[in-house]
């Protein structure tokens, strides 16, 4: 018998995994946030004040794109029988339109994420050209960095440390 | 009521600056009277705004200041004003090794001014230079550095990019505010043992509070008997006066927008842009 490599007849479940998230703002200022077993508390999308100490939605995003992207790597280097000894990350995003966020009259528009550029630090045991095709092969596992390079600008680097 | 809050303006280029009048309203709200803050991309904005009575008092600019009380024809009322925009000055830089001693010695040569509508890094110098006998767009090739167009020389880059074009020497001089210049001398912005004030011009004051002919003058003056309730020796207003640059808030005047007027009547600006 053939293995059916038709999409339509591959079951659901083998393509897509589902997750579901509920928002709640009972006193309508903060959202809570239900995971299927946790929850967390959100009171700002961004904040512009340096002493703000909650993490805000930005953080979450920002936060959740970093790690999404470091932990590809040590799954995949595990999966590889790679030893990664060291790593480290640095995301840099530019927020275009924050005055229309703040509601500075004359400013109309639409804020958005214009840029995120990862640098990501590595020690591992591999040669140049080993080290890029791991580190990008890797790359292409992490379903956050998947989908957001198809809708923005997103620049991973990676950098080998000594 | 909301209704009741008194609306004020405020001029804002970075996100960050809101959480100052954030502040500034929590503290109002803490003094019992409640105010709502409106924010501007730009004074001409902000001046329209408080033509329409958008909001009731604006936080002007010298500049914004002129142009409101010109609309008003004079009636617009005159607030507070922080300590430190009162008796300023606009330096003229020359570099050392250029012989330059005198504003006399600018005569044909290139001055690098900040952007097109800032008063102390363009009209009011221009202004000096020409009842110093140095008139403008004959005596010396104007070289502007338009940062910010709009907010009236807020932005320090015009003033930056005019004295980095000094040091480069793509200009034979250029203009900057005295706490610019002091802070760039002390912070090692500029060298100092290169470059020379060769003149200033007389004490010009800056921003102040301005209110709509037609708001109440007793909410204006209730509203400014708390404002200057800020104390710099009390530790949680500190660090709110601190960020908006003043250790006290002072009386308004409007005697230190002289030059300004003289400026204006010379250039024509507003009746120009």
């Amino acid at each position: 018998m053939n293995r059916s490599t038709d999409e339509t007849k591959t079951l659901y479940e083998s393509r897509f995994y589902d997750m579901k998230f509920r928002g709640t703002s009972n006193d309508l200022a903060t959202v809570k946030i239900y995971t299927s077993k946790n929850s967390f508390q959100i009171e700002k999308q961004i904040s512009f004040d340096s002493d703000y100490e909650p993490v805000s939605s930005m953080e979450y995003f920002a936060g959740s794109v970093l790690s999404s992207i470091l932990l590809t790597l040590l799954e995949q280097s595990k999966r590889s029988g790679l030893i990664i000894e060291e790593v480290e990350g640095v995301l840099n995003l530019s927020l275009e339109n924050p005055l229309t966020l703040v509601g500075v009259r004359g400013y109309d528009e639409e804020p958005a994420i214009r840029k995120i550029a990862v640098t990501v630090f590595l020690f591992v045991e591999l040669e140049d050209q080993d080290f890029d095709d791991f580190c990008f092969r890797a790359l292409r596992k992490s379903p956050i960095y998947n989908t957001l390079m198809r809708s923005m600008e997103l620049e991973v680097m990676f950098k080998k440390l000594i | 009521m909301s209704n009741d809050r008194i609306k004020v303006g405020a001029v804002i280029y970075d996100p960050r600056v809101t959480v100052i009048w954030g502040i500034i309203a929590d503290f109002f709200k803490a003094e019992g009277l409640e105010i709502e803050c409106v924010f501007y991309k730009d004074y001409e904005g902000q001046v329209d705004g408080l033509m329409n009575r958008e909001i009731d008092i604006a936080w002007n600019s010298p500049l914004a200041w002129l142009d409101t009380y010109l609309r008003t024809d004079g009636k617009c009322q005159m607030g507070s004003m922080r300590d430190t925009d009162r008796d300023r000055k606009t330096c003229f830089i020359v570099r050392k090794d250029s012989g330059i001693t005198s504003l006399d010695g600018l005569r044909g040569k290139t001055i690098g001014f900040g952007a097109v509508d800032s008063p102390q890094a363009r009209l009011i110098p221009i202004n000096h230079l020409h009842k110093n006998g140095l008139e403008f767009e004959a005596d010396y090739t104007e070289q502007r550095f338009d940062i910010g167009v709009g907010l009236h020389g807020d932005h320090v880059g015009g003033e930056l990019d005019a004295i980095r074009a000094l040091m480069a020497g793509t200009v034979d001089a250029s203009v900057a505010l005295d706490l610019n210049w002091e802070a760039w001398k002390k912070d090692g912005t500029v060298d100092e043992n290169q470059l020379a004030c060769i003149d200033t011009t007389p004490l010009f004051d800056h921003c102040i509070f301005t209110a709509h002919p037609d708001f109440s003058t007793e909410r204006f003056l209730q509203w400014q008997e708390v404002l200057h309730r800020m104390d710099y020796s009390n530790e949680a207003h500190k660090q709110m006066m601190d960020m908006e640059g003043l250790k006290e808030w002072v009386e308004g005047r409007i005697t230190g927008f002289e030059q300004l007027r003289e400026a204006n009547d010379y250039l024509k600006f507003l009746n120009n842009v």
